[in-house]
This record gives structure tokens, sequence and C-alpha cells, in this order.
């Protein structure tokens, strides 16, 4: 393949990679760090990492590759950012404030919507697969590879959290 | 194989995640248990719920200037000259000067073909740069002669020569005589109508160039290019895999190019149909993309409606000839419940919706579109025509009809009197259905005020009055009562739906509105089982008593659409199909005072096209919404009703007088006897009156609280066509044009020219304009969608 060919390569995997996976990922993004504005910013790095890749290498696994390089940026920025709170606890709860938090923001757009609700209160591993699984559409292969979870350990989190979502629906419901 | 119901390979199973065999023994099991089974339809229903609520946040998209930073490679945005995607491609030769889009069109073309010969799966616009194109010409030049087939590589010449010529490259001798000359001429002298039909092409070609879409731009070539050259011969080149095949005769290439020209577009996806036939070329390496094709259409075709869902047949309305039938009349709608519904099947389900449940005009209807408010105080709304050319048809003309009622100031709503009718039957008992139509209530509880007044009636299970009207201010109250609803086992609704209306003229309100709104999944057991008498039921009593009926959509697997559409109709009401909570909120809560407050009611269109100036014309949508032309003036007609803010848009497509000549009057209606002299030219214009308009848009209505016997009101407007392109248009045409387009595509429709669903995006990115409620993208999302579920 000559450099001409792989440079075509990767400019074509990198407009599939956004015309595929731009709204989910920051989606995804946006429900770690609870900002949609820095989600943004970590979805343009992952993609701009993805062009300084070998398309070869990385086109059949795309969105598992995507997903584990936003998911380990957004972790890199919250552990930051823990590390900063100590510091500057003040500061950093204003930056809190202003942040756009996605459940807020879904709240705002549709107050009604219980799911989102419910599912802002289930343990974080949980929620982090079921995010992954129906926002990210991905398998539960595809997610083990993501979270370095084993498939089955991936198989138990969502049918937990699945299960506690309907408890509480049908709680609601009754 | 045991299972408890609490085993994690029941959620994997649902989920599809189950491995084959574990899957097959699982199968057998749950058919044995039924409680297993119904453990695995809550899991899924579950599952739907999440996937549907997570992919209903706000659209997310990365900022321009991210997107091509990330474009760019990193690199500052402008620094690095790379291709532009398939969008910015759209954007830059459109909006050029015409010599510059005309040879940038030219190349792309010209792509195409190479492309085509060589590498069919390269997409074209991946190599816009025109140096290294011409460049590449003398390798060209090698390739197409290595090739076992005869061509006349003039063609091929051409194609290439045209991009060269634009940075004068000394190729002029190569090319026909007068070509050269022609070339800039057609760039100068080509109409925007044409010119966007030929980006048409192009663009259509850009991400799979099919062999139809090669062969649209062949045809395009042949057309413009080969015009001006009376001596050359024609040939049309179309076969795919490197294989060539020569125009037999010059007659028979430029008839055949023709025709291709015209029906290449129809011919994607209906593949079933010989594309020999379609194409009107001897073609001989159809095989491969025909077998792919012919799968997908089938795949097509099997969809299905999900459950026991039920869908009226719709048929979409043919060409009708001015000449013969000058008048279209139909009743307006503001129904919105097919968009909601396709919206639920390409994004929750991934899968296209059946064509029955699209309607093009509730998917149009769906969004909001700035026309002014009336200014003339006579008339509760202002109609807005316009009037540009047709993006999915060369030569055709669009025109808009669009309606825009009066706005209601919210603090003025007039007080309401509404009765919710609620299906309390056991298929409620879903997240998906009890808990959103509790929140959907509830929501438009809290926004109702001390002058409203509301009871609850519910049918089956615990059938009847839940909540006697009382004011609209003890919201607790109401909102307790909507919480306490519960699903029971029974199906005894003796009187549900005499009881709701009954209530609610007890406690009319003069001047006021006057409602029943019936929430359901589909489930009619309302008190009155036959669908007549049903129907005439809501009927009489919104005559009788002006008690109007809001019917509410709930829910998957059981929904009766066509029904519920039905008795909308009847009851001088709306149908909305609520597919989350979103929604709920959008009908009852945004546009509450539309879905309430009427400003008039049996809203008829009636447009009279001036044959002298239209050929044939078509309406989009509106399949059943269609009446006799004598109905118009018929009072007791019953038609459309217009709520306050609301906005109706129809469209027309127009053959032009002149235009059909040339290309065969598409597919109008043949309305020649035998027992009937036809009309010569002349006697045809001695029938016409000398007028310049297009046509002219009549409008009939009655005040909301006429009865049947008043007159209604009738005003009309004409309309001449300004001749104006697609690019000229205003953005509400745009984007009106483009979600028509998609439920022309959707439907599979007959008449959908060239659309496919990367010119479908390029027309709603080029219609979206500001979208403040940000459903516009959503909709270009759902398209997306679609693109790929179709792939």
């Amino acid at each position: 393949m000559s450099e001409n060919g792989n440079t075509d390569k990767r400019e074509k995997l990198v407009r599939r990679a956004l015309e595929e996976f731009e709204a989910r990922l920051i989606g995804y993004a946006a429900s770690i760090l609870r900002d949609a504005d820095r989600a943004r910013d970590v979805v343009q790095d992952t993609f701009i990492k993805l062009y300084g890749q070998d398309p070869g290498k990385i086109e059949g696994a795309l969105k598992a590759w995507l997903f584990t390089v936003c998911r380990n940026r957004c972790l890199d920025i919250l552990r930051k950012e823990k590390r900063m709170e100590n510091i500057e606890q003040e500061q950093v709860a204003q930056i809190h404030d202003k942040a756009e938090d996605p459940s807020r923001l879904a709240e705002r757009s549709d107050e009604h919507s219980e799911v989102m609700r419910f599912l802002e209160r289930l343990p974080e591993n949980q929620k982090e697969v079921l995010r992954l699984k129906f926002q990210g559409e991905m398998s539960y292969k595809e997610i083990s590879e993501v979270t370095s979870l084993s498939v089955s350990n991936v198989g138990f989190l969502i049918h937990a959290g699945l299960k506690r979502l309907r408890g509480m629906l049908s709680h609601q419901a009754a | 194989m045991t299972i408890k119901p609490d085993d994690q390979r029941l959620t994997a199973y649902a989920l599809g995640e189950l491995e084959p065999a574990e899957s097959v023994q699982l199968e057998a099991l749950l058919k044995e248990n039924p409680s297993m089974a119904a453990e695995v339809a809550a899991i899924r229903e579950a599952a739907a719920l999440l996937e549907g609520e997570l992919s209903a946040t706000p659209a997310l998209e990365l900022s321009e200037e991210q997107r091509s930073r990330v474009i760019a490679g990193g690199d500052e945005p402008g620094q690095k000259i790379i291709t532009p995607g398939p969008d910015a491609f759209s954007r830059t030769s459109r909006w050029l000067g015409i010599t510059a889009a005309a040879a940038c069109v030219m190349a792309v073309s010209a792509i195409g073909i190479k492309q085509f010969l060589l590498d069919e799966k390269q997409a074209v616009t991946e190599s816009l740069a025109h140096d290294q194109f011409a460049a590449d010409k003398t390798a060209e030049n090698k390739a197409v002669k290595a090739l076992p087939v005869t061509i006349d590589s003039r063609v091929v010449d051409l194609a290439l020569n045209a991009v060269a010529d634009e940075s004068k490259l000394s190729l002029r001798k190569e090319m026909p005589e007068g070509l050269a000359d022609a070339l800039p001429e057609i760039a100068h002298s080509a109409p925007p109508g044409e010119k966007r039909a030929f980006q048409q092409q192009v663009a259509k070609s850009k991400p799979r160039p099919t062999v139809p879409a090669a062969n649209a731009i062949s045809a395009g070539i042949e057309k413009h290019a080969f015009d001006g050259i009376a001596s050359s011969r024609g040939a049309a080149i179309g076969l795919p895999e490197g294989k060539f095949s020569q125009g037999e005769g010059q007659g028979r290439a430029r008839q055949n190019a023709q025709q291709a020209k015209l029906k290449t577009a129809t011919a994607v996806g209906h593949a079933n149909r010989p594309l020999k036939e379609n194409l009107g070329l001897e073609a001989n390496g159809f095989g491969v993309d025909d077998v792919k094709e012919k799968k997908k259409f089938e795949q097509l075709k099997t969809r299905t409606a999900a459950g026991s869902e039920r869908f009226g047949r719709l048929y979409d309305t043919p060409f009708f000839q001015a000449f013969e039938r000058p008048l279209s009349t139909f009743a307006v709608d503001v129904d919105t419940a097919s968009y909601a519904n396709v919206r639920r099947y390409i994004g929750r389900h991934g899968q296209l919706p059946p064509t029955d449940a699209v309607r093009v005009e509730e998917m149009i209807n769906y969004f909001d579109y700035a026309y002014p408010q009336p200014e003339d105080s006579r008339h509760p709304f202002s109609v807005n025509l316009e009037v540009a050319a047709c993006p999915w048809e060369k030569g055709h003309r669009l025109v808009r009809v669009g309606l825009k009622a009066r706005e209601m100031n919210p603090g003025k709503r007039p007080a309401s009197n509404l009765i919710f009718l609620v299906d309390a039957s056991g298929s409620m008992n879903s997240p998906l259905k009890l808990p959103l139509l509790k929140s959907s209530l509830a929501a438009l509880t809290r926004n109702l005020t001390e002058d409203d007044r509301i009871g609850i009636v519910t049918y089956t299970g615990n059938a009847g009055v839940a909540l006697d009207p009382v004011h609209g201010d003890l919201k607790e109250k109401i909102i307790d009562v909507i919480d306490g609803i519960g699903v029971g086992g029974g199906t005894n609704g003796a009187g549900g739906i005499r009881v709701a209306y009954d209530l609610a003229a007890k406690n009319y309100i003069k001047g006021g509105t006057n409602r029943v709104i019936l929430a359901t999944d589909g489930d009619f057991n309302v008190g009155i089982t036959d669908n007549g008498e049903l129907s005439k039921f809501v009927k009489d009593r919104s005559e009788k008593d002006g008690i109007f009926l809001t019917a509410l959509g709930f829910g998957e697997g059981n929904i009766n659409d066509e029904r519920l559409e039905q008795i909308a109709n009847k009851g001088n009401g709306e149908y909305y199909y609520i597919d989350c909570a979103k929604e709920g909120r959008r009908v009852l809560v945004d546009k509450l005072s539309s879905t309430l407050v009427n400003v008039a009611k049996d809203v008829k269109i009636q447009v009279d096209f001036n044959p002298a100036k239209v050929d044939s014309y078509r309406l989009i949508g509106y399949a059943n919404r269609r009446m006799k032309a004598q109905d118009f003036r018929d009072d007791k007609k019953d038609a459309g009703e217009i709520g306050a803010g609301h906005t109706v848009t129809a469209l027309y497509q127009i053959v032009p007088a002149g235009a059909a000549k040339e290309e065969g009057g598409v597919a109008a209606v043949k309305t020649e006897s035998r027992y009937r002299k036809v009309a010569d030219a002349d006697a045809r214009k001695a029938a016409l009156v000398d007028s310049d308009e297009l046509l002219t848009v009549a409008l009939r209505y009655k005040a909301p609280d006429a009865g049947l016997e008043d007159e209604a009101t009738e005003f009309a407007i004409g309309l001449r066509d300004s001749m104006k392109g697609w690019e000229d248009s205003s953005q509400d045409f745009r984007f009106a044009a483009s979600v028509a387009g998609f439920g022309m595509q959707l439907r599979e429709s007959e008449f959908r020219g060239m659309l496919d669903y990367d010119l479908l995006l390029e027309l709603a990115g080029e219609g979206v304009g500001e979208d403040e409620n940000g459903l516009r993208k959503e909709f270009i999302e759902l398209v997306r969608k679609a693109r790929k579920i179709t792939k």
C-alpha cells in the first residue's frame, strides 16, 4: 500500500467514524463527564487520534477502538479533575456548576423522562454497560473489549441493570 | 437446560446475545413456559424503552470548527488540503459561479466514469484534485485500451478532457470538433434547474456508483455535451465490472440515453423489473448488480408491521393532466402521527416502516415552518405559495401551498373542557404505554388553569368515571387520579365513550374548547364495537354537541393506526402518535394551543391549474384526504381542522406545459377514448383563457363553532411561476421538499425520480436552517439511519 493510498484510507475511515459514531460517542462521553462541551472536546481528540492510526489495523474493530480511546480519555480527565479537586476545590465546584449535566439537560428538555432518571440511579458499572449497549449499540463482546470486563461479566451487569430499571419502572406504573 | 426467571441468559437471549445453540434450546424452553416468555418480552420492552430514550437525547454533534479540525487530521482548518467530504463538496460546488460549478460537475462526472470503469468501489469525490487527475490520464487511457471490449474512447476522452479543459491543457485537438467550444457554452447556458439535475446525477453516484447512476451520468454527458456536435457518433456507456458495449447507432443511442436519463433513478430499487426494460439499454453486464438490487428490493418488500399493528393501505396519487382535470381538491390535515411512527420504526427498531405507515403529509406537517401570521384579519390563516425547481425530477417544478393559522397568545387560550378517555385494558400494562400516557397527561394538566375543566373516564378494566370534571387548578388532585389509573383485566367497557361525550356535553364551555382526548394503544373496546357505528357516533357528537376528539396512540405491537386516524378525522379531531415522553410533551405541552384550540374547521383546498402552463400535476401525500372537486363547495362535507398556530403544508409536483412532450408525459393519466376525438393543439388552445398564472389556490373553511348548515368562507390566491431554481428557494421550501422526498423514498413511491438517501441528506442539509427545537437535525439523523439500514 502506497503512502497515498493509506492517506486515502485514513480519510475514509475518519469520515466513516464521524458519520456513524459522532453522536453516540459524544453522548457516551457526556454521560461519563456530565458535560456536553467537554465531551465534544474528548470526541474531537478521539477522532484526531484515529487519524494517526494505521487504518488497516483498526478498520475491523473501529467501534471498539473509538469507544475505548474515548473512554480512557474521559477517565483520564476525571482522574485529573479529582487531583485538582483536592487542591482547588472551590474552583472545580464552580466549573461543575456551569457544566451541562446531560441527565439534567435531558431532564430539562423532558422532565418526565423517568427512564433517564432511573438510569442515573443505577450503580456506575451497570450504567456504563447499559449506555454502551443501548447508546453505543454494542455487542457484549465489544463492550468487554472496551471496558476490559469479561463477556459474562458484561452480561451479568446488563442483566442486573435492566432488572433494576424494570423494577423502578413497574413500581412507578403500579 | 434449566433456567430460573432471574437467569442472565434470559437477558442475553432477549438482546440477541446468546450463542445460537443455546438460543435454540432456550427458545424451546420458552414455548413451554409462558411466564418465562413474558419475562423475555418484558426485558425487550425495557431495552427498547431505554434505547429509545437514549437515542432521543438532544442531537449531539461536534462544532463546525471541531469537525473541520478532525477532517484535517488535527491540523488547523485550512492548512491541509484534503478531499472535502460529501457535504463540503455540495456546499462548495453548488454555490460557485456557473462556469466553475459546471466545470466541477463535469469533472465529477468524468471521475464518476473513470472510477466506475476502474474501481467501482472507490468513492467518486475522493479524487477531486484536478491536477492529480489530469496526470492520471495517460494511465487511464492505457487502462481503457487494455480492456477486452471496444469502446468509443472519445466518450471517455471527452469526460476526461472536460476536466482538463478547466486548466486549459492542450487537449483540445483530441476533442471532437466543436466540442471544446461547446463546453464552456454549456456551462454558461445551463439553466439552474438543469444544473441541479446534473449535480444530482453526480451526487447520486457519489457513494455507490451503481449501474443506473453511472448511466445517468453517461446520459447526462451524452445529452449535454453531444448536443452541439451534429456529426458525432452517439455512444452509450453503461456496464459494470469493466465491460463495455457500444451504442448500436446514433439515433438509438440518443434515444436510449434520453430514456435512461428519465428512468434510471426509478430503476434503483425496482430492480425486480428487468433493468433492460427500465433503462432502454442493451445490457449485458447487469447480472451482479441485478441480483444485489433484487435482494435488496425483496428485503424491502417484506417490511412488515410489527406484531399486530395495522396500517390502512395507501396509494400514491398519480399525475393528472391539467387540461383534462384542472382541479385538485383535498382536505387539510394537521396530524403528525405518521412521522412519530416512522421515527419509532427507524430510530428504535432499526428497520424501515411498512410503506403504508408512511403518510407523507403527516411527515411534512410534523415540522414547523416560518410562514408569516395572517395579515388579513378576515381570515384565520395566511396562505404562502412558493414554486421552484423540483429537486428529484429534472425540468419539473415543485409548488408549495403553506397555511399558517393565527397564533394564540398562551395567556389567552380559551377555557378548555377536556375529558380524558383512557384505555386501561391489560395490554396497556407496559412501560411504553401506561406510564408514558400518564406522564403525558400529567404534563398537559400542569399547564391548565382555573378556567379549564378536566374529567377522566377509563374504559375496559375498571371502567367508569375516574374523575368528575374539576377545575384545572386542582392539579394535584387531577394528577393523583391520573397516577391512580391501573389496568384491570376485564373488557366490559359499557358506555366508555358515551360517558365521556356526555360528560363533555354536560360541562360544555361556550366559546371554549370542548374535547374528548382518547388515549389508547389501539384497543377499541370503548363501548361501541362496530367500526362504522363508532365513526358515526363520533361524527354525530362533533356536529350536534360541538365536541371534538383528539386521539393519542401509544405503544407498540398493537397499534391500530388506521382506525385511530379514521376516528379522529370523523370526530373533527387530530391523531397523534406518542412514541416517547418527548413527543408527549411536544403535542400536549409545547403545542397545547394548536392541539386544543381550533381556529377553523372543515378547511378544504382546491388548486386550479392553468393548462397553458401546466401539463400535469401530482399532489404529494394527502392520499386519503383527496376530495371530489364538486365537494369543495358542498359545506356539509367534512374536512380538516386547523389549530392555533398550526402550519399545514402541501406540495405539488408539476410537469410544465411543453416539457412533457419531450419526456413522454411522465405518468399522467391518459384519458383518450376511442369514441372521442382527440383535441388538437389549436382546439386546446382555443379552450384556454389567456393567463400568466400557473395556478390558483382556493380555500374554503368554517369558523370552529359553525354548524353543519352554516355556509363556509372562501378566498383564492393566484400564483405565477417566477422560474426560480432550487438554489433560490427558501429554507422551509427545501426542508419540506426533503421531508416529502424521504416519505416518497420510504413508500418506494414510483414517483420518487432520482431520489436516494444521499440526495435527501443533501436537500435536508440545505433546508435545516436555524432549527430551534432540534427536530430538523433529528430528521437528518433519521435519514442517515434509514440509509444505513438500506445499505
